[in-house]
């Protein structure tokens, strides 16, 4: 996975943090899901506009982790995601200009 | 009951009308006798999952989402999923009734393995819903339970309790057919299925009980394949019966006429079926049931002219006979019987050569035995009897599928999607033709659409399957082979359910000489 990649949640899902963490609803799969409270973080940061590597230094900052950690589970869970079908590339309008 | 007439008799083809005309004549409060071959309680998944996010606490989110399984993930609104399978559900729910007690074919309680069938059923039910269900015991030869807090009593006719004032009676006429739950279950067993019991021995007997009801509601339930349409004027005799206990005898004559020509016929005995049929004709040439049984009992004899114009006559007499149910061609194909089927959809054609639904049933046919250009002949000729009927151009649409004519197949089935009449069914193909195109995209976009339809089948699940393994996503891979594989294993235990008594004794013999060697 690239680290400027720029990924944005389906649009499939409504969903709502209730305590800190994600509650999502996928009519399609007919499922209920639950992200914990730095799956929820991450979630919310996947709106299109931020990269990868943005979304880990959020996580450094946040929960007290030092950054090859943060890496290791952000890329881990944005995989998951992924492979799941629960976000996908951010169309292009939501990126920023991309520097040469 | 047989003794007073009763003014409220409503007519309904499909069961839930009853509901409605409950709804109608606001009735409240009502203990309902629901006499059926059929449960028509079952669940209604009707909770908004989405509902969930408006819960303040996790611990409120874990309390509403581990109580049951009845989540709407349709997005359909509640009220558009009550069917003839689910209604006395509402009916209990909004109040209309305090209790039900539905009296089912006496053969259903005639043994300890009917009875444990239908004890199972509750129970296989209580897991969806566990807290809507509860107390399962059987007293005194009924099945009882409590439905949402209110009592459910299944059982006998001989065991309908006396009670103290006028019941919602709510009877199906696939009672009167239907005896058991054989393997053709929830169909009546073919051929010749002979009523087991006749409107006015039941009128009889609920006499015999002292029932009094104020609100009779009756469904014919042919469309379906319920009651066969041989039967379906059946119910008009029991509205009969009950509107007025005092019918002139000229009429009870007649019904007792017709009794004695359908047993000739179901038997055989076709010039006394006959005799019997024309001497009600004489009594009654508008009996639109009777020229019916004539067009058939014709035909059966080879006389195919006569059988034409004894079933025109039906359908002028009574349009509602040009049903896709006027033949048992879809309930002997949905059994894989496939000649029988066959000889129903060509004995209808014979009679009504306009019947598109029969023409594209013959269709379906071909398309299982193979037969692909007399599987398009008849889909079209479908198509050109009903234009835009769906299933038709769906038909056609597998049929260029299978012979890989991917342009006409597609043309095809882009416009059963738009009929809207099958969607699921005509997305799932379209994945198929796609991929075969090794147009991957295109068809995961299509068999995702299939199964946002609720188009689930096993099929379905091993083609997205298949689709994922190609683009490398063994997680979304695993999940829908997983799927398919669950599928797999309910329709293998439904098909072990469906093994006759004789063949599950067996079964059950040898597991136990297993145990003991």
């Amino acid at each position: 996975m690239q680290l400027d990649k720029r990924l944005a949640r389906s649009e499939r899902f409504a969903w709502r943090v209730i305590e800190d963490e994600a509650v999502l609803v996928d009519r399609d799969e007919e499922e209920v899901l639950r992200l914990n409270l730095i799956a929820a973080e991450i979630w919310q940061a996947l709106d299109g506009s931020r990269s990868i590597a943005e979304i880990i230094d959020q996580i450094h900052q946040s929960f007290d982790v030092d950054r090859k950690t943060a890496e290791n589970d952000v890329l881990r869970f944005v995989k998951e995601l992924f492979k799941r079908e629960l976000v996908e590339e951010a169309p292009a309008a939501a990126r920023e200009p991309q520097a040469r | 009951m047989g003794a007073d007439p009763i003014e409220n008799v409503v007519m309904m083809e499909d069961h839930d009308g009853a509901y409605y005309a409950w709804k109608q004549a606001e009735l409240k409060d009502r203990i309902a006798v629901h006499i059926d071959a059929h449960i028509d309680f079952g669940w209604i998944p009707e909770r908004d999952p989405e509902a969930l996010l408006n819960l303040g606490t996790l611990r409120e989110l874990e309390n509403q989402s581990s109580t049951d399984s009845l989540w709407n993930f349709t997005g359909r609104p509640t009220d558009k999923l009550v069917d003839l399978g689910n209604y006395l559900n509402p009916a209990l729910r909004e109040g209309i009734l305090r209790s039900v007690y539905w009296v089912a074919p006496d053969r259903f309680f005639a043994t300890r393995e009917r009875q444990a069938q239908l004890e199972a059923m509750l129970h296989e039910m209580r897991k969806a819903n566990p807290r809507a269900l509860q107390q399962i015991a059987w007293s005194n030869g009924v099945l009882q339970a409590e439905l949402y807090g209110k009592p459910l009593t299944i059982c006998p006719l001989a065991n309908i309790p006396r009670f103290q004032e006028d019941v919602l009676l709510d009877i199906d006429t696939d009672f009167l057919i239907i005896n058991s739950i054989s393997p053709a279950y929830p169909y009546p067993d073919h051929p010749n299925p002979t009523p087991w019991t006749w409107p006015d021995e039941l009128v009889e007997r609920l006499r015999e009980r002292g029932l009094r009801s104020d609100f009779v509601t009756i469904a014919y339930s042919v469309e379906g394949g319920y009651t066969p349409l041989d039967y379906k004027y059946l119910a008009d005799d029991l509205a009969s019966l009950l509107r007025d206990p005092d019918l002139p005898a000229a009429q009870l004559w007649l019904m007792s006429l017709k009794r004695d020509a359908a047993c000739a016929h179901d038997t055989g005995k076709f010039a006394e079926a006959r005799e019997a049929y024309e001497r009600t004709l004489a009594l009654d040439p508008d009996d639109a049931s009777v020229h019916y049984r004539l067009a058939q009992l014709a035909y059966e004899q080879g006389h195919v002219d006569e059988a034409r114009r004894y079933y025109e006559q039906t359908v002028t007499l009574d349009p509602t006979y040009r049903t896709e149910y006027n033949n048992v061609g879809p309930v002997y194909l949905s059994l894989g019987q496939f000649t029988q089927s066959a000889a129903e959809y060509r004995k209808i054609i014979a009679l009504d050569p306009q019947h598109a639904s029969a023409h594209r049933g013959l269709g379906d046919l071909s398309v299982q035995q193979g037969r692909w250009d007399e599987a398009l002949a008849h889909y079209r000729r479908a198509s050109e009897l009903r234009p835009g009927d769906g299933l038709a151009h769906l038909g056609q649409g597998r049929v260029h599928a299978q012979v890989r004519n991917w342009a006409s197949a597609e043309t095809e089935l882009k416009q059963a999607v738009r009929s809207k009449e099958c969607e699921g069914a005509a997305q799932y193909w379209l994945g198929y033709v796609y991929a075969k195109q090794r147009r991957w995209d295109d068809a995961l976009a299509s068999y995702k659409a299939a199964r946002r339809c609720r188009f689930r089948t096993r099929g379905l699940y091993l083609a997205l399957g298949n689709l994922y393994l190609r683009k490398k996503n063994m997680y979304q891979a695993a999940r829908h082979y997983g799927k398919a594989a669950r599928l797999l294993a309910a329709a293998v235990r439904h098909r072990v359910r469906r093994l006759p008594e004789s063949v599950r004794r067996m079964l059950m013999t040898i597991r136990c000489g297993d145990a003991t060697r």
